[in-house]
């Protein structure tokens, strides 16, 4: 005991056991409580005659609101599009009818000399396909002249309407952003897009005949 | 620095070493036992807070009636979890909802499940019991805002590229690997409640990578020392954070991550 209480060994142990407190300092109230836990109990025994009804009503407040929560997903068809997969779901009924790989935004920043610049992300939330069109022609936007190293040609030239890349039908979902078909089957499942959503051929053509315009989709 | 050492040689010489340790030992020994007594206190002062800030809206006859009894308390949680979670249906952004009862953890957006998986493995701070049946209840009765995320993935990996010159410059193929997702998942949401929830990868984590992930774990840690031992020094009360932890697939945290704005709302329903 003299041993240990020598001012040297003292010293030690202390500094020790501070450093012990010190490490373990910020989870020190978790056990005090789990302690208190133990000696605590919850006591709850039926107190009121009441009770019954008040849990019936409770329960029909509870019922009520999972009904205005059920209303709110859509009984027509609707699409969940999975950016951080590339991956989508189509459901009609509530039921879902399909899923596959789909391409969604590359995210890169493209800039220019002059400062101008694009970011290629597919837009996240709830969108609404506002038009369907069948053999869609793609307007080339001026990024698409840029990131190839080409000449930006003025609006409306010949050489920015292009046929056959979009696929055989496309839905908009306003902003510019549409799901379409791709030339790039094997790139499918990857983030590759300017910020369109890109579909295999079967499966655009499943959507483009399930989705109607005013139908949902949910990009998260 | 220098004259510091001689003030205190000067002290030893006078006093002798011995002396100087017991002084020294016992200025230590009453700093543990001031910080012991402080954060014993830190997790009451955060229920006194949370109490205080219960007064906005306090419960109703019925509803103190029904608390009562245990099953009446369980419906008043469904349907606290319910309120909140219509109410975070009239945002036009991804929210997040948690439900510890049954382990669920789903995005949301107007309503509409957009993804759902089951928690691995959950568990929450002894805070939450022991919080009063009505603060637990109010607080889950409305949705809260993330204030700030932390976390070891990047939450949208932003490619830089500048435009080529000419088609000589343009690359052959514009095509990259996503390299992150290669790295461990840990996720920690704070709530503006000042409440934690740490979403994190629950196997998997290679030998590469639990450097990465240790390093992560051990600047939380180092950060939440720091801040104990800052109110301590300042004779304030340690801030006390409660937390919910989940494990999930890393998979499912980068989704979760990903999918969420800035600052999402989130519902919770707690044990």
């Amino acid at each position: 005991m003299k041993r240990l209480l020598h001012p040297r060994l003292f010293f030690g142990l202390v500094l020790l056991i501070s450093l012990v407190f010190v490490f373990f300092s910020p989870q020190l109230p978790d056990l005090d409580l789990a302690l208190a836990n133990v000696f605590r109990g919850k006591h709850k025994s039926m107190q009121t005659e009441g009770i019954e009804a008040l849990k019936t009503a409770t329960a029909g407040k509870i019922g009520n609101l999972s009904s205005t929560l059920a209303k709110l997903t859509p009984k027509s068809a609707y699409m969940l599009i999975n950016t951080t997969e590339n991956h989508f779901e189509l459901y009609k009924n509530g039921e879902k009818i399909r899923e596959g790989y789909c391409s969604t935004g590359s995210l890169t920043r493209l800039r220019t000399d002059s400062e101008r610049e694009w970011v290629f992300k597919t837009p996240k939330g709830r969108m609404t396909v506002q038009s369907k069109v069948t053999s869609p022609v793609w307007i080339k936007p001026d990024w698409a002249f840029i990131e190839e190293g080409l000449p930006v040609p003025p609006a409306n030239h010949p050489s920015r309407y292009e046929k056959g890349v979009l696929g055989d039908y496309a839905l908009s979902l306003g902003r510019g952003y549409l799901i379409h078909g791709t030339l790039y089957q094997r790139l499918l499942g990857m983030p590759v897009t300017h910020g369109c959503v890109r579909l295999g051929d079967d499966d655009l053509e499943a959507v483009y005949k399930t989705l109607t315009t005013g139908s949902k989709v949910f990009i998260f | 620095m220098g004259k510091l050492r001689s003030y205190f040689q000067i002290i030893v010489r006078f006093l002798g070493t011995g002396l100087v340790l017991k002084i020294l030992s016992g200025m230590m020994l009453a700093f543990l036992m001031y910080g012991f007594i402080m954060l014993a206190i830190s997790p009451r002062q955060t229920i006194l807070i949370s109490e205080t800030n219960d007064k906005v809206r306090s419960l109703t006859p019925d509803e103190r009636t029904l608390m009562a009894d245990a099953e009446g308390y369980d419906l008043l949680k469904q349907k606290a979890y319910l309120i909140s979670r219509v109410a975070c249906a009239n945002d036009d952004s991804i929210g997040l909802t948690m439900d510890l009862s049954s382990g669920r953890i789903a995005l949301e957006i107007k309503g509409v499940i957009l993804f759902e998986r089951a928690l691995i493995e959950c568990s929450a701070s002894p805070y939450f019991k022991k919080m009063p049946d009505s603060s637990i209840l109010m607080m889950t009765a409305s949705p809260h805002t993330v204030s700030m995320f932390r976390s070891t993935i990047v939450k949208e990996p932003i490619v830089e590229k500048m435009a080529p010159k000419d088609t000589s410059e343009v690359e052959l193929t514009d095509f990259r690997i996503d390299t992150s997702y290669r790295e461990p998942a840990f996720l920690v949401f704070v709530l503006d409640n000042g409440m934690e929830i740490v979403l994190k990868q629950y196997h998997g984590v290679s030998f590469r990578d639990q450097f990465k992930y240790g390093s992560f774990i051990f600047r939380e840690k180092m950060n939440r020392i720091g801040h104990v031992l800052y109110a301590l020094i300042r004779g304030k009360v340690p801030p006390y954070t409660p937390r919910i932890t989940a494990e999930l697939s890393a998979k499912d945290i980068r989704i979760i991550y990903r999918a969420l704005p800035q600052h999402p709302r989130v519902s919770l329903r707690i044990l």
